[in-house]
């Protein structure tokens, strides 16, 4: 373990170089519809190797931290995620609003579902361990 | 955890940023573990004993 405050500000500013990369990618470039999975596969790649790199570069106890936050926070943002799923399920009115939705953009190809399907998995988790940071802090803050 | 990290670092008049550069972590948990909110490994246990030029019990103590 080697913590390494430049290390930490140089991923930091590759991951916001990547993401507006990909804005950029998105809004200018306008790839097709085949090509925009793989692209976003390849960009999630990238970003998760840039945070497995930086974790790294934290000292154990930001470490130790992190990895409590995700302890937390994932099954928070899974458990969010069930309570609007029960919610959906329960109002079929709300349902039919969201299937119009998806009838007037419908996903094409089974990687546009698989995309959609990590990122609903991945993002309430993601959602989670920021909401645990936040409350962690504060714990810390008021201790 | 107790310990005298505060105490110990006043008498050799550093700052919570020079005594963190020096053990190579982040000020932030250097402030943590001074106040009890954070414990550290051993390896750095030892490191913060080292730069006092003490041993670990020296430094950190029982609850």
């Amino acid at each position: 373990m080697t913590y390494s405050r430049k290390g930490l500000w140089i991923v930091r500013g590759i991951l916001l170089l990547l993401m507006a990369a990909w804005i950029w990618y998105g809004m200018v470039v306008r790839p097709s519809r085949d090509i925009l999975p793989w692209a976003g596969v390849v960009f999630l790649l990238a970003v998760f190797a840039l945070a497995f790199r930086a974790y790294f570069y934290l000292d154990e106890i930001q470490q130790g931290d992190r990895m409590r936050a995700w302890y937390y926070g994932s099954p928070l943002g899974i458990a969010v995620s069930g309570v609007v799923i029960l919610y959906l399920v329960t109002n079929p009115a709300f349902l039919e609003v969201l299937a119009n939705v998806f009838r007037r953009h419908p996903p094409h190809k089974p990687m546009d579902y698989f995309v959609a399907g990590v990122l609903c998995t991945m993002l309430p988790q993601a959602v989670g361990n920021y909401v645990a940071r936040t409350f962690m802090a504060l714990a810390k803050r008021n201790a | 955890m107790k310990n005298r990290i505060k105490v110990l670092r006043a008498e050799k008049n550093w700052s919570q940023a020079e005594l963190a550069e020096r053990i190579n972590i982040a000020r932030q948990s250097l402030n943590a573990i001074e106040n009890g909110k954070a414990d550290p490994s051993l390896p750095l246990g030892m490191r913060i004993a080292k730069v006092f030029g003490l041993r670990v019990e020296d430094v950190f103590g029982e609850d």
